[in-house]
């Protein structure tokens, strides 16, 4: 048998350094069993703490996408609101047209009808949601029209007066305007008044909105324009046609004139209810994306926080074992270390 | 026969226990006298022819011995000067006035001059090595000196040979003959470097920076210079070139030096002498830098430290630097008859006719015995053996009183005859 | 043999038995000293009586040498971790939420939340924040860091100027140690104490020795510089006051050689670890934030619109040398240091933090919005630039192509990494240092149980050599009585 010597240092040391290692553990063992997460993230993962550092920035900008989601949905939803008022005041100004074309109305209803449709539409159009004018394109810190009765006339006003005054050689008002006949107010109106509208025209004198839309991003690598602007075909017939229902109904024009101007907005009216239409289901579409890129995105997240979680979490029972564990060895090798300082010859010399 | 003559050796038988009783007496004075060895009473019978049918009593002679050669019992003590002998032999001391005498009584101390001199006030010679190492003159005290060890100041050797070993890296990478440190040019580079304490005439330490630089494969090239002369913390440019350069070659297949190279290389250090520095045993092998043994006779000037005396009787100064130099040797010397010597004051003996002559030899050889440092040999008298000699001597001198009681009372009677 | 003889060896028993008992005696007083090594007296018998011919010290030599190299080692990588903690806290770890990662994290969120709402001014301001956070986050890390190096640089000196006192030190042992062995005396004490402080020197540098005639040590260090040869080498180091980055840290020379920190990240010492956290830890995360930094001004740096050819300048975030840009896929050393705001946009001095939205803060040029306050396609571009790959300078020891972001989280990784390999070898060679430790001790240390044993032993040897004194000196007295 071989008697090997011990020192009386190497057993009173020897279960030091070990009971310094099981406190040290004891420590992160609480810790862990308290967040679910390892103690120190950094000494458990090493080099792939860039990786958990990543996910973890890329849930806060996923989540931030998802929130930044929210609010473009209720804008689109506000969007889609107006649009059906537009629609909806559209559907009334018809109706008021078909009873005119059938003759059944007074022109100053007419007349009013155009009004109302003009001013709704300018109301609806300059509806701002959270700061924002909603029809206004990217430029969103403007109202999108100006009020077409204002007082000074407005710009639009102006230009639809020349553009009469231009065609046919004297104002709206001028007695003169009587022999004008459904034809030639046909062609006044598919011309020059349309090319104040549906051409170069709306967007000096009418429109303060850009035809682009505000650009957002929905998901990590997806951008879809979020906004209906002003200029679209809808909006634009429906103004011409209230500006000239508003603007011919209250001038000399005779009766078969007004008939043909009447007709013309029916046209144009039905067409807007048209282009609306899809406006609307366009938008529509776009809450869908939205919709569904969150819904993605959350999954992201969730995914995300599950590799996150994988990487740095433990087991909060796991841990709580093991510092039951450690605290049963840490309090045997208290015991042990007093019953070994007990077991010295010098004791039982005296 | 007479009754005087019973008287008489009644007398000599008292006189011979008195005498007995003196060594005893200074057996136990002495027992704790080292060096000391006890005296011995012998007594021989003196016969006085007689006549046909008378008898004439004699008488006792005392004969005094000394039991010089047994051993007495070594103890130890703390101080280095205490020697004690173990075997055969005398240490040589002389008195004052230059009279040479043997002894074992080893209690020296330097004294005011440093001269080593024991109890007795005796002074323990030995032979110098101031001339080399000594030789004993084997039957004379010539060439003995008492030894001195204050003296020995200071003393500085400086470096001559050495010897210097390492592995130099096989895979190091080839110094640009510019860049060599040979060159001295400042910013010059090397592969390794090492420094080595070495010692000028005065003692003075003269540090040498040593520069292995490769200059081709298996071709090295060592350049010395003095660091004192360096740049701060790099070295170069040093105040003044190499103190020695030179080229060694090895061997590519063995990593050992090649059979044509270089093994060693002359240093000349600047106020001293020329080192020759062996480097025969370096090596090239494809693995780092890694200095061996090395080493540089020599040594720094430094003050005696302490005497150290060894078993040979060799006496050493050992210096401050850890350096022992040999001073003196401490010769035995014997006689053919110890216990014949002449016992003299101070525990010392001389030579006596019957004793035989002189010789001297050193410790350990040739039948002498061993020197020991820190030890002293303590008187070899029993107080038992002393205490029982003087009951002895005192029956014994009572017997003899009766006898010249009886001789006196028989006189008595004769002169009571005649009334 | 007479009763006198009997006497003196009684006598030199007694004296063998006082050293010998105090050689225990010494023992037990040292049973805690690590450096200590036991003695025990070697008896030769002698005529007449016994004597102490030597006192013999343990002595482990391998062990001794594990014990010195784990030892060495341990002190390495307890500091190299101590240094990385420090800078994963201060300046780029996992939990460091300053950490120009998460700042560039919040950057990007309040970018997505400024496209989002592009009109909003206080969006803006928010998103301008971040940019000022993400810039707060650089500067402290470079300043931190540079903070670091002055402090290690510090550790440094105090370590050069430790390493000779104890050189000194050792010389003094290593003196007594010739002179004892030179003599014959006992040189345990010497050796003892000469053992302990080359204890300590390996602490601060990997050390070899061979010894000379009389156990005269010679001391170089691993890479085969001499640190003690008769009489101690110089070991200097020139501090620098303070460091800014670029400002390369002085070498500790030992004996005119430069130190090297090791090789592959095999630190030994704590003067080797120092210097590798000063000169490489250090500097490497410093590249790694100028890189960052870099990347960050890149990301944003402001395109011509005209098609006139102008080069793209700095734009959200400018340096030293703007508005240009820093030279592509190379380093500017400092950069994270003098990286800045650009004022154009800084609302604090007078800029206007919409610039970020409509661009143009380098001229009319480079306006990027046609015009509309919701316009939020240079704010997306933006947002992409952070997230799309650009060639990185090697030198940040990190991939080199990819986005600027990542490059960050990256950056976080190389230090975690770098904690946990050290963390990893601490553990390792501590282990190996207590295990060598305790090896040492059970062969060199002392057991006070066995001691005790010793003592019990000596005293009945004590005793045994009294009584027969008393013995004698009864025998005398009865002889006397009879005289």
């Amino acid at each position: 048998m071989k008697v090997s010597y011990v020192s009386s240092q190497a057993i009173s040391q020897a279960l030091r350094h070990s009971l310094l290692r099981m406190q040290s553990e004891l420590v992160s063992g609480q810790k862990e069993a308290q967040s679910g997460k390892v103690a120190d993230v950094g000494l458990a993962l090493g080099i792939r703490t860039g990786q958990a550092v990543s996910l973890a920035r890329d849930v806060g900008r996923l989540q931030t996408i998802v929130d930044s989601n929210t609010l473009v949905a209720s804008r689109l939803a506000a969007t889609q609101d107006s649009l059906s008022r537009i629609s909806e005041a559209g559907s009334t100004f018809l109706s008021a047209l078909t009873a005119a074309i059938s003759g059944d109305s007074d022109p100053a209803t007419t007349r009013q009808a155009g009004r109302v449709m003009g001013e709704a539409l300018t109301g609806i159009v300059n509806s701002s949601f959270n700061g924002e004018h909603l029809f206004a394109g990217v430029n969103t810190d403007v109202r999108p029209l100006a009020d077409y009765r204002a007082d000074p006339p407005s710009a639009a006003k102006t230009a639809f007066d020349a553009a009469f005054l231009a065609h046919f050689g004297f104002a709206q008002s001028d007695p003169a305007a009587v022999a004008i006949d459904g034809p030639a107010i046909t062609a006044f109106l598919d011309g020059p008044a349309a090319a104040e509208f549906l051409g170069a025209g709306w967007e000096t004198n009418w429109s303060n909105a850009t035809d682009r839309g505000i650009s957002t991003r929905i998901s990590l690598n997806e951008t879809v324009e979020t906004s209906v602007s002003a200029n679209i075909d809808g909006i634009r017939k429906l103004a011409m046609a209230a500006a000239i229902v508003d603007d011919l109904f209250s001038s000399a024009l005779n009766e078969g004139a007004l008939e043909a101007v009447a007709k013309t907005a029916s046209h144009l009216v039905t067409e807007a209810m048209g282009d609306i239409a899809q406006v609307q289901a366009a938008t529509g579409f776009t809450e869908q994306r939205i919709e569904n890129a969150s819904e993605r995105l959350s999954m992201q997240v969730d995914i995300f926080n599950g590799f996150l979680n994988d990487m740095q979490g433990v087991d909060p029972f796991e841990a709580a074992t093991r510092v039951n564990a450690l605290i049963t060895q840490i309090e045997t090798s208290y015991a042990l270390t007093a019953r070994i300082q007990q077991l010295s010859l010098t004791r039982l010399l005296s | 026969m007479s009754l005087y003559g019973m008287m008489r050796t009644g007398v000599s038988g008292m006189q011979g226990q008195s005498n007995r009783l003196g060594t005893v007496a200074d057996n136990i004075a002495n027992a704790n006298t080292n060096g000391y060895k006890k005296s011995m009473t012998e007594f021989s019978t003196l016969v006085i022819s007689s006549g046909e049918g008378s008898y004439s009593s004699g008488g006792v002679v005392s004969n005094v011995r000394s039991a010089v050669s047994r051993q007495g019992v070594i103890q130890y003590t703390p101080s280095a000067t205490d020697l004690a002998l173990y075997g055969n032999g005398f240490f040589v001391v002389q008195d004052t006035a230059g009279q040479p005498f043997l002894t074992r009584a080893g209690s020296f101390v330097p004294d005011d001059e440093g001269r080593l001199v024991n109890a007795a006030g005796f002074y323990l010679m030995g032979y110098s090595f101031e001339n080399g190492a000594p030789t004993p003159v084997s039957n004379s005290f010539a060439g003995l000196e008492p030894i001195q060890v204050l003296q020995q100041a200071l003393t500085a050797i400086p470096t001559t040979f050495g010897r210097f070993s390492a592995n130099l890296p096989a895979s190091a990478a080839v110094v640009p003959a510019a860049d060599l440190p040979s060159t001295n040019a400042p910013g010059a580079t090397f592969t390794n470097k090492t420094s080595m304490v070495t010692y000028d005439s005065l003692g003075g330490e003269v540090l040498l920076d040593i520069y292995f630089s490769k200059t081709t494969a298996n071709e090295w090239e060592i350049a010395v210079y003095n660091q004192a002369d360096g740049a701060p913390t790099t070295g170069f440019p040093y105040a003044t070139g190499p103190l020695a350069t030179e080229t060694v070659t090895f061997d590519g297949t063995t990593g050992q030096l090649a059979t044509a190279s270089a093994k060693d290389i002359q240093i000349p250090i600047p106020g001293g002498e020329t080192l020759d520095l062996d480097f025969s045993t370096m090596t090239q092998l494809s693995a780092g830098y890694i200095p061996g043994d090395s080493n540089v006779n020599g040594s720094a000037a430094s003050a005696m430290k302490e005497i150290k005396i060894d078993g040979d009787g060799t006496v050493y100064a050992q210096y401050e630097n850890g350096t022992l130099q040999e001073l003196y040797r401490i010769p035995l010397a014997n006689v053919r008859s110890p216990d014949e010597l002449n016992v003299e004051s101070g525990n010392v003996y001389s030579q006596s006719t019957s004793s035989g002559d002189v010789f001297l030899g050193f410790a350990g050889e040739g039948g002498f015995g061993s020197v020991r440092s820190g030890a002293l040999e303590a008187s070899n008298v029993d107080i038992g053996e002393e205490l029982t000699a003087m009951i002895e001597s005192q029956r014994s001198y009572t017997a003899n009183s009766k006898v010249f009681q009886t001789g006196s009372e028989l006189m008595d009677i004769l002169v009571n005859l005649k009334r | 043999m007479s009763l006198t003889t009997a006497l003196g060896i009684a006598q030199n028993a007694l004296l063998t038995t006082a050293r010998r008992t105090s050689i225990v005696s010494q023992n037990v007083t040292n049973a805690s000293n690590p450096d200590y090594s036991r003695r025990s007296a070697v008896l030769s018998s002698d005529a007449p009586g016994v004597r102490v011919a030597e006192i013999r010290r343990a002595a482990a030599e391998g062990l001794f040498w594990q014990n010195l190299n784990a030892s060495s080692s341990w002190e390495a990588q307890k500091q190299l971790l101590a240094g990385l903690d420090t800078l994963a806290i201060s300046v780029n770890g996992a939990d460091n939420a300053a950490s120009p990662a998460t700042a560039l994290g919040r950057l990007q969120e309040a970018l997505q939340l400024y496209a989002t709402t592009p009109s909003s001014a206080t969006v803006a301001e928010g998103a301008l924040d971040a940019g000022r956070q993400f810039v707060r986050s650089l500067n402290n890390g470079s300043a931190q860091i540079q903070t670091f190096r002055t402090n290690m640089d510090v550790e440094i000196g105090i370590a050069v100027n430790d390493l000779n006192r104890l050189l000194a030190d050792f010389e003094v042992a290593n003196k007594s140690v010739i002179a004892a062995r030179a003599s014959g005396r006992d040189a345990s004490d010497a050796l003892d104490q000469r053992e302990a402080i080359l204890k300590q020197i390996s602490d601060q540098i990997p050390v070899s020795t061979f010894s000379r005639a009389n156990d005269d040590m010679v001391i170089t260090t691993a890479d085969g510089s001499t640190l003690f040869e008769t009489r101690p080498r110089a070991v200097s180091f020139e501090s620098t006051a303070a460091y800014a980055p670029g400002i390369a840290g002085k070498s500790v020379y030992i004996d005119g050689i430069p130190l090297s920190p090791g090789k592959n990240g095999a630190v030994s010492g704590r003067l080797a670890s120092f210097v590798a956290l000063r000169d490489e830890v250090a500097t490497t995360l410093q590249t790694q934030l100028d890189e960052i930094a870099r990347g960050a001004i890149t990301a944003f740096a402001e395109t011509d619109r005209t098609g006139g050819g102008a080069p793209p300048l700095a734009g959200l975030f400018t340096w030293a040398g703007g508005p240009a840009l820093p030279p592509a896929a190379t380093t500017s050393t400092g950069l994270a240091s003098s990286i800045s705001i650009n004022p154009a946009f800084d609302s604090d001095a007078g800029g206007n933090p919409a610039l970020l939205r409509d661009g143009g803060a380098n001229g009319a040029a480079y306006v990027a919005n046609p015009g509309g306050a919701s316009y939020a396609d240079l704010l997306i571009d933006y947002g992409d630039r952070l997230t799309a790959p650009i060639a990185f300078d090697p030198a940040a020891k990190l991939a080199t192509n990819i986005s600027v972001t990542e490059f960050s989280s990256a950056s976080i990784g190389w230090i975690e990494a770098s904690r946990q390999t050290a963390f990893n070898a601490e553990l390792t060679t501590s282990a190996l240092k207590i295990r060598t430790a305790e090896a040492l001790s059970n062969e060199t240390g002392v057991n006070i149980d066995v001691e005790m044993s010793l003592l019990l032993d000596l005293e009945h040897a004590y005793e045994a050599s009294a009584r027969l004194i008393r013995t004698v000196d009864q025998m005398m007295a009865t002889l006397l009585e009879t005289v």
